[in-house]
């Protein structure tokens, strides 16, 4: 049976907290001219706090260039804020990258698959890039591929699978180590409506296996379907946190982020 | 863990470079240019010019021993070109899993930093070294089916040895170069620029003493010209021995700074030892430069 239980119970409900996180870049002169700005820097987010609870899906909610992906990559140790702190299952990012990387499993839209590998041979891979002992990963194997419809497909060349299945197959590799927390950018980018189907079906399946999931999108519908919290951003700030019942009190998602949004940048969108 | 996840690293970005015939082919297509333009003409315009002066000289025949001469300095002009073109492209996979977001997946593991860089580094030499070795048995293929084989044992280990050097030296400094590249057109451009020039520098197409003394000063500090000297004396040493026996010592010793199987660098004569230590230090330098930018790397990111 595949784990339904997180072993994170000793530090409470919260699997993410964000402390005050804070995150600049350096601006190329074509970046500078992108931007249109003539300052050196710019602050992809600023301070920026939020929790995230135990078997629940968080989505950070943000136009383009709001700091989602740098928040993201920030809780995934990909790259070191500059200042504050984030907690995943405990651990520092900061401080314990190693931890939070056991924890977490880190994902995107992106098709990251070499088309003469097979399903089998790239769930190995990764199998080892994460420690697992090779009689626990053929079990974790059998158990995925079993759910998730790979197993007939496990010797064919990635070349030859549909695009469903190769979605399936990169969301699948993603978590081959079990991790309790899973952190997904744009899930469904840029994919066609079958294909976005099978993410967001994926994503529900972690959620049933107990898994806490911390996403990132623009799209009002995927928060409304899937999320239980939402986190509204808007120029690397946090505008608005919550239970969705809590962040729109009665009204669409959308007509609040609107709302909220022509308050913050004082124009009508 | 961290030893086992270098070995799949490694063997996963091997796999891919081997993988990708095109690639191996366009690996190889600087050492085929330097074969197809020694077929077509250029051996025997060398031939006919090193017959021509021994003439000039009163010694008549030896076209046997000018052609194993020859020969055996093209396919030093192969090999050498090969351990450089062939890390060069086997670097490509750096870039690849650059623009494909998979280098985050991998810095998202939870392996030692160094494991990813490590594997890199790792895959490269491999690919030359296991490309190299074939390369270096069809050259010596050649040389025996032709009837043209004058090596020694030592000379077979020297080829050996220089292969393994040679590979290693070029792949931590290409590994290096590649490492600041970001784009996949970037790295197509340094690939096409290097294949083109690098048979040039190293003399694999015309001897380095044709050049003029600028350009031939410029090749001195050219790592590849040292994986060039030390093929050229482990190939040709057995033939440059049958000319000065059988037709003129004095043309034998002509030959041998003509085509740059001994360095003038700035008046210190550069022999065998000297071009093995060169490449060593080359290989020292940037390995400890690789590790540098790797540090320097993960503290920019954090």
């Amino acid at each position: 049976m595949l784990s339904t239980e997180t072993p994170f119970s000793d530090f409470g409900e919260e699997v993410v907290r964000a402390e005050n996180l804070r995150k600049t870049f350096t601006l190329s002169r074509k970046q500078q001219r992108l931007e249109r700005t003539d300052l050196p820097r710019k602050v992809a987010v600023d301070g920026l706090s939020f929790t995230a609870q135990r078997g629940e899906i968080y989505g950070l909610l943000g136009p383009n260039g709001a700091g989602k992906t740098t928040t993201l990559r920030m809780l995934s140790t990909l790259i070191r804020p500059d200042s504050g702190d984030a907690f995943v299952c405990g651990h520092s990012v900061v401080r314990e990258p190693q931890k939070v990387r056991d924890a977490i499993g880190f994902m995107t839209s992106d098709l990251k698959l070499e088309n003469f590998f097979t399903p089998s041979y790239l769930f190995d891979f990764f199998g080892a890039m994460h420690g697992l002992e090779k009689s626990a990963l053929a079990a974790r194997k059998r158990e995925l591929f079993g759910r998730f419809g790979i197993d007939r497909f496990a010797e064919v060349k990635v070349r030859d699978l549909s695009t469903g299945m190769l979605q399936k197959v990169s969301l699948v590799v993603s978590i081959v180590h079990d991790p309790a927390v899973v952190i997904f950018d744009e899930p469904t980018n840029g994919l066609d409506v079958l294909t976005a189907k099978v993410v967001t079906d994926f994503l529900a399946e972690l959620k049933a296996m107990g898994k806490s999931i911390l996403l990132s999108t623009h799209i009002f519908s995927l928060v409304e379907k899937l999320c239980d919290r939402v986190g509204i951003i808007i120029d690397g700030k946090m505008a608005a946190d919550g239970t969705l019942a809590e962040v729109c009190a009665g009204d669409s998602l959308e007509d609040t982020f609107f709302a909220i949004y022509r308050g913050i940048k004082g124009v009508t969108v | 863990m961290n030893g086992y996840a270098l070995w799949m690293l490694t063997r996963r970005n091997l796999k891919i470079f081997l993988k990708d015939k095109a690639n191996v082919f366009f690996s190889l297509l600087a050492p085929l240019i330097v074969l197809v333009l020694y077929v077509l003409f250029l051996g025997r315009i060398q031939e006919d010019g090193l017959l021509e002066t021994l003439k000039g000289m009163g010694v008549e025949g030896g076209a046997q021993e000018i052609a194993a001469f020859c020969d055996s300095w093209m396919l030093a002009g192969c090999m050498s070109c090969a351990c450089i073109t062939v890390p060069l492209c086997a670097c490509g996979i750096m870039i690849q899993d650059k623009a494909r977001g998979i280098s985050a997946d991998l810095l998202i593991s939870p392996v030692a930093k160094w494991v990813t860089p490590a594997a890199y580094f790792a895959s490269v030499v491999a690919a030359g070294l296991a490309i190299g070795a074939v390369v270096l048995a069809v050259c010596f293929v050649w040389l025996a089916a032709s009837g043209m084989w004058l090596l020694s044992a030592a000379d077979v280990f020297g080829c050996i040895g220089a292969l393994v050097l040679s590979v290693i030296t070029s792949s931590t400094l290409l590994v290096f170069v590649v490492g600041f590249f970001r784009s996949q057109g970037a790295f197509t451009t340094l690939n096409i620029i290097l294949g083109t020039v690098v048979g040039f520098l190293i003399g694999a197409y015309m001897p380095i003493g044709y050049f003029p003394d600028a350009v031939q000063a410029v090749t001195l500090f050219i790592p590849g010209s040292y994986t060039a000297g030390l093929f050229r004396n482990f190939m040709m040493r057995g033939a440059l021995a049958e000319i000065s026996a059988n037709l003129s010592p004095a043309f034998a010793q002509g030959l041998e700074s003509e085509f740059s199987l001994t360095f003038d660098f700035f008046g210190a004569e550069v022999g065998v030892d000297a071009m093995f230590i060169v490449l060593a230090c080359v290989a020292v330098l940037f390995a400890g430069l690789n590790v540098l930018a790797a540090f320097l790397r993960g503290r920019r990111k954090g």
